[in-house]
């Protein structure tokens, strides 16, 4: 026992089901125990890093006015030069003929986005004054929309003070990582916390996963916090939150020991050891087969490129996001996973969801998504999937305990091969623990 | 409230037979739809205008339970009923209400000339009994508002026509599997102001494109407060009778699959993403 002599939940150890696969992607494999082969090292990927905690809350509302500008114009030009626009206007310039421009989505007021209520916000820059004006999406069909997303439109603005589009361009995806061809296999194993359930400290369903990693012997365990919730947390700790989080440590260098495993740990906002701000300086060096990573992050091992991130940004995206008629049915996960890609952005939202407090020098430095990753880790509440978007493999694998009960955590197997690596040749699973 | 002052006033007389409203002189065989139950905000010039053996009808579509709201000039007590004048900036009628002994106090005893009020009428087409037309018009409930209410009413009655208008024109295109609006008439939270709180916005999120049966087992979901979100259980019993069981359980599946719902504490509680 490491913690509190609290019962052990009956609901997780009576649990049904364990191990089955809920998502499933790629040719089935035979067995998903690792080969012994060592992999290279982790190298995280941007022209900076984050790799220790900075001072948040001292931001001046000029330099946030700044980024958000900057990141308006950035996008701009990229969308201007992907989709070929002739010269772009500012959206609230009257025009009887069509004009492109280019703004940020925003909604006019509080609650939910919906058609009648999207305003553009134009840059300050060559081409606008930050003013912004109603959007009309009625003759738009099948573009999904949300707050913060950095849009050129085509249209008119008979008035000033309405611009109606009838073309809409959303997507910049990053550039494409180096091509390469794996020269061994590799396999990654992730969860997402909280590692317990609600109503005990005894991190059982974190020992069902490492009893895994023991016998499956993965190359890459990426492990994503929440490690000690804010949430769960009610019972009074008789340690501190280091010493919790120390005996954490010591639960996995146990598990992992003598194997070649390496171990990524990512903290999360709700981490009480973590600091609350996005993005998240990584956990502090710690002896053992650890790699801290800050979240989010986006590293590379071999070739291959992962990208990852802890907060739950789909969910957030979702509450935000509206999706025009028209175009049949759509995949809404899939589109809300695209929206990270499309717009180069871990957490492409503003304003950002109330539980998260984002740091906007940071975001712009640390948020953005240098490279298309081979594979993006982006947990969420929801159910766990593994699907492909834009060239990009995007696994949730949910969190692994949900409330007094189980929940799941994803694998991933890269095969070694003679063709460059995509999508198609990985093998992933999400499973019940 | 004025569901339940319903029968007693209406005494019978209101029973919505076919050959009461149908229309007397064409004699054409235009089908009614079945008991429409709608309570629309109207302005007295649109009862004014109405002639003697028509339904009383908002941008085309009938009406039978109308809300007035208007200054009351005077009340007439007799022994059996009570007349009275209201008044809005559009034009004066006057209403009539049977009095019910059983009913308990009088609801308009906190009431007096002057005041402003909210009348629930059923305009009744037919040449009049009583002369002066007076007879067609029947109160069945009223209230004192406040100017900002009477306000809102001018802004309800024109809503109301437009909300009409805008469905009839969807369920004419035959393509609204959303909203409610086909073939069963409309809803009292479509027309009335304000209402709508359990439908979720037709515009909002990737609701568009779910099948009504979908839409009721969202709805039910949707509606759950808290950070435990709904019970399987709860939403079961809130659909018997409706979607059987094994449907809600395919189509909660689904919605969780398509992002609309996840599970909250375990798997049997699910929570709406966007409340």
């Amino acid at each position: 026992m490491i913690i509190m002599a609290t019962a052990p939940s009956e609901r997780y150890e009576s649990r049904t089901g364990r191990g089955d696969v809920i998502s499933s992607w790629g040719p089935e494999l035979q067995s998903w125990t690792a080969a012994d082969t060592a992999v290279g090292d982790v190298t995280r990927l941007g022209d900076v890093t984050l790799d220790k905690p900075y001072r948040y809350m001292f931001e001046r509302l000029r330099e946030r006015t700044d980024v958000l500008n900057a990141h308006i114009l950035r996008l701009g030009e990229l969308l201007q030069k992907r989709y070929k626009l002739e010269e772009l206007v500012q959206p609230h310039a009257i025009s009887q003929e069509p004009v492109y421009a280019v703004g940020r989505i925003a909604c006019d007021g509080h609650g939910r986005l919906n058609s009648k209520s999207i305003l553009l916000e134009g840059g300050k820059g060559d081409y606008g004054e930050g003013r912004h004006v109603e959007l009309d999406v009625s003759q738009l069909q099948n573009a999904g929309l949300f707050t913060g997303q950095v849009v050129a439109v085509s249209g008119v603005n008979p008035t000033g003070r309405k611009f109606v589009a009838s073309g809409i361009y959303t997507a910049v995806p990053p550039p494409t990582p180096e091509p390469v061809k794996p020269k061994h296999e590799l396999t990654l194993v992730t969860a997402c916390g909280p590692f317990t359930t609600s109503e005990d400290l005894l991190y059982n369903p974190l020992r069902d996963l490492l009893e895994q990693v023991t016998r499956l012997k993965p190359h890459l365990v990426l492990l994503v916090g929440p490690f000690i919730d804010t949430k769960i947390i009610e019972n009074e700790l008789a340690e501190t939150y280091h010493e919790l989080w120390n005996r954490l440590l010591e639960l996995i260098r146990v598990a992992v020991k003598g194997s070649h495993t390496r171990v990524l740990l990512m903290p999360s906002t709700s981490d009480l050891h973590a600091e609350p701000v996005l993005p998240t300086p990584p956990f502090a060096a710690a002896a053992g087969p650890f790699t801290m990573l800050p979240n989010p992050c986006c590293f590379s091992v071999d070739g291959l490129v992962v990208g990852a991130t802890s907060t739950d940004v789909l969910m957030h995206l979702s509450q935000q996001d509206i999706k025009l008629p028209g175009g049949g049915p759509s995949d809404r996960l899939a589109r809300l996973a695209g929206y990270l890609i499309d717009q180069q952005s871990f957490y492409p939202l503003y304003p950002a969801e109330e539980s998260v407090g984002l740091d906007f020098q940071h975001w712009q430095r640390h948020c953005q998504l240098p490279v298309l990753p081979h594979v993006l880790v982006t947990p969420s509440d929801f159910k766990g999937f593994v699907k492909e978007v834009s060239g990009c493999l995007v696994v949730n694998p949910s969190r692994l305990s949900r409330g007094q009960v189980g929940g799941s955590y994803a694998r991933l197997h890269m095969p070694p091969s003679e063709r460059d690596l995509a999508p198609e040749v990985f093998s992933a699973q999400v499973l019940k623990i | 409230m004025w569901s339940s002052t319903e029968k007693p006033a209406q005494g019978g007389g209101f029973m919505q037979s076919p050959g009461q409203f149908g229309s007397p002189s064409a004699g054409s065989t235009e089908k009614r739809q079945d008991r429409i139950q709608s309570v629309v905000p109207v302005a007295v010039a649109t009862v004014l205008a109405t002639p003697q053996d028509q339904p009383l009808r908002v941008s085309g579509a009938e009406v039978h339970m109308a809300v007035l709201v208007g200054r009351l000039e005077t009340i007439d007590r007799g022994g059996t009923k009570v007349s009275y004048t209201l008044a809005d900036e559009t034009g004066t009628l006057t209403a009539l209400r049977w009095i019910d002994a059983e009913a308990g106090p009088e609801p308009d005893s906190d009431l007096a000339e002057g005041m402003l009020v909210r009348m629930v009428v059923r305009v009744r087409p037919g040449p009049s009994k009583g002369g002066a037309g007076s007879t067609n018009i029947m109160c069945f409930h009223l209230e004192a508002v406040t100017p900002e209410e009477e306000l809102i009413h001018r802004l309800e009655v024109q809503h109301a026509a437009l909300t009409i208008a805008h469905v009839a024109a969807l369920s004419a295109g035959g393509g609204a599997a959303n909203g409610g609006g086909g073939g069963t008439g409309l809803t009292n939270s479509m027309v009335g102001g304000g209402g709508g709180a359990d439908v979720p916005m037709v515009t909002g999120g990737g609701i568009v494109g779910l099948t009504p049966q979908q839409q009721m087992v969202y709805s039910a979901i949707h509606a759950a407060v808290g950070d435990q979100g709904v019970h399987r259980d709860q939403v079961y019993g809130s659909l018997t009778g409706k979607v059987p069981r094994p449907e809600i359980d395919r189509i909660m599946e689904f919605l969780s699959n398509e992002g609309h719902i996840y599970n909250t504490t375990d798997d049997d509680h699910f929570k709406a993403t966007d409340c």
